[in-house]
């Protein structure tokens, strides 16, 4: 799955992702729209994607998200695989999701289709030829919402124009640890790019993990908004990877002891939290990225970093009580860390 | 002061509560401000999110306009197509429906141009619609750097844009028949 490979600038870049919100002419925004509205919405995208005429009929399925427990859509959550918003209960909502999970398209969240594009690595041009694909191909059947002036129409406008949101998730150790975050983050704002949590809007960076995205979506082509937002993706990952050396050589034994401490907890420990699992977790990413700890490859921590989430072991092992959890979480990444070395 | 809840870390935080006349005031610290439900429910009332500041963006009305109105209720107070008022979409910062676009255009514009720096999409468009417009806008953009080469006195450049042009509207001619 992209979640847990390791792809370009593995180092840093995590996953590159390209969001395209798109709505249907003539029906209300969902938040407005009647229940056979919604449905309406949902119908007619599983039409134009799973009939036999469409590329992605045998490598794409519909998930129902009315029929889910919470614990299993908060999974998907965590897997990136859907916003957070999806998750309340107020409207039909539904999910097509590709086989390998590197296509997921979103109905009914704030748009009728966020149609999202996952890869491993940094790799924004992929995602954003397959998000074109899917968006000719939905277009192919069904009417969207377009203006001439304004471009494709969204229900909140700073959506309006491409609808387009390209990110990548970055994991910055040595930006977070050097306190360099906020003026860079600052920086990049006056450039429209937006630095947030793992989870998006309002969320915060467990693990040191980030969301870099555009902001603007109106007077730039989908193009030149990528070009763009490719420097300045190339520019942070460099300068991290400058500030990584630098803070390690400023206090090599300092540095190297405490990163080791997290590895040895992370092997030894018998119960851990969610947050401290996404701390020590980064603290191991950062020794292999540095070369002091060479038995763990980086997919075996990109696994990890889902696998420790809460609903996902939830789902797996059927663990509904916290504390048992973090018993479990314990487990699994003792286990997971044992069969490398 | 010390906090009123752990009794150990400093107050720095003070909440008055006036309920039906009758005032109750707590000092508490910040971690104990940040967890206590009365605060909670302070941020609630609050939107720190992107609708809480395009209200303030959306807000103001162009100036031409305010004069021309000048008090007379404005008919596009409401979207016709789905019923949202343009008060509700300055609370929540989304609107209703693709045609609020339209309802709304003129109190949208400007705002739009501030949060975007422009108004107009030259990106992508859907496929079923894409020919047409997409030629004119072709057409429209050849024309504005036909003007640019003009005033530069760039005329060889000026010749091979004016002949592009010329190649465009008659594909766009045949189109239409």
């Amino acid at each position: 799955m992209w979640y847990t490979e390791c792809g370009k600038d593995g180092d840093v870049v995590l996953s590159s992702r390209v969001r395209l919100a798109r709505n249907i002419k003539g029906i209300p925004f969902p938040a407005r729209a009647d229940e056979k509205q919604q449905e309406e919405v949902i119908e007619k995208c599983k039409e134009a994607l799973l009939d036999k005429k469409s590329p992605y009929h045998k490598t794409m399925y519909y998930i129902d998200l009315g029929a889910m427990e919470d614990f299993e859509k908060q999974a998907l959550a965590e897997r990136h695989l859907m916003s957070p918003q999806m998750l309340e209960h107020d409207k039909k909502r539904g999910l097509l999701l590709s086989n390998d999970n590197a296509i997921s398209i979103m109905l009914n969240e704030e748009d009728h289709i966020r149609i999202q594009t996952m890869a491993p690595g940094f790799e924004i041009d992929r995602c954003f030829a397959e998000a074109n694909a899917v968006d000719d191909l939905i277009a192919g059947s069904v009417a969207i919402a377009f203006d001439e002036q304004y471009g494709y129409l969204t229900c909140c406008p700073t959506n309006v124009g491409t609808g387009m949101r390209a990110s990548v998730m970055l994991h910055l150790p040595a930006m977070t640890m050097s306190g360099t975050l906020s003026s860079i983050s600052n920086s990049l704002s006056q450039l429209g790019i937006t630095i947030r949590g793992i989870y998006g809007e309002g969320s915060k960076a467990l693990g040191n993990i980030y969301q870099i995205s555009n902001q603007l979506t109106l007077g730039e082509t989908e193009e030149d908004i990528i070009d763009k937002f490719k420097q300045i993706v190339a520019d942070v990952v460099e300068k991290e990877r400058e500030l990584r050396q630098r803070i390690y050589e400023a206090e090599k034994f300092s540095f190297e002891d405490k990163l080791m401490r997290s590895f040895g907890v992370l092997k030894f420990a018998v119960a851990m939290s969610s947050d401290e699992a996404m701390k020590r977790l980064s603290d191991l990413r950062f020794s292999i990225n540095l070369g002091l700890i060479k038995e763990v490859s980086l997919e075996t921590v990109n696994r990890l970093t889902y696998d420790v989430m809460p609903a996902n072991i939830i789902q797996k092992y059927n663990i509904h009580d916290a504390k048992e959890r973090d018993l479990k979480r314990a487990e699994i990444i003792k286990e997971a860390l044992e069969k490398t070395s | 002061m010390k906090c009123q809840k752990c009794q150990k870390r400093e107050a720095t935080t003070h909440i008055k509560n006036v309920i039906n006349g009758e005032v109750e005031e707590y000092y508490l610290c910040s971690e104990c401000a940040q967890n206590d439900p009365r605060t909670a429910e302070i941020k609630q009332s609050m939107d720190f999110g992107i609708g809480g500041f395009l209200s303030g963006i959306f807000g103001g009305m162009p100036k031409t306009e305010q004069q021309t109105l000048d008090g007379a209720e404005r008919q596009e107070d409401v979207c016709p197509t789905c019923g949202l008022s343009f008060n509700t979409f300055l609370r929540k910062g989304k609107l209703g429906c693709s045609e609020c676009y339209e309802t709304f255009k003129t109190r949208l514009n400007r705002p739009l141009r501030r949060i975007h720096g422009t108004a107009e999409h030259v990106g992508k468009v859907p496929g079923g619609i894409g020919g047409q417009v997409s030629l004119e806008r072709q057409i429209g953009k050849l024309e504005a750097e036909l003007n640019a080469a003009v005033l530069k006195q760039d005329f060889e450049h000026a010749a091979e844009i004016r002949d592009k042009i010329k190649e465009l509207k008659a594909s766009a001619g045949k189109k239409e028949a």
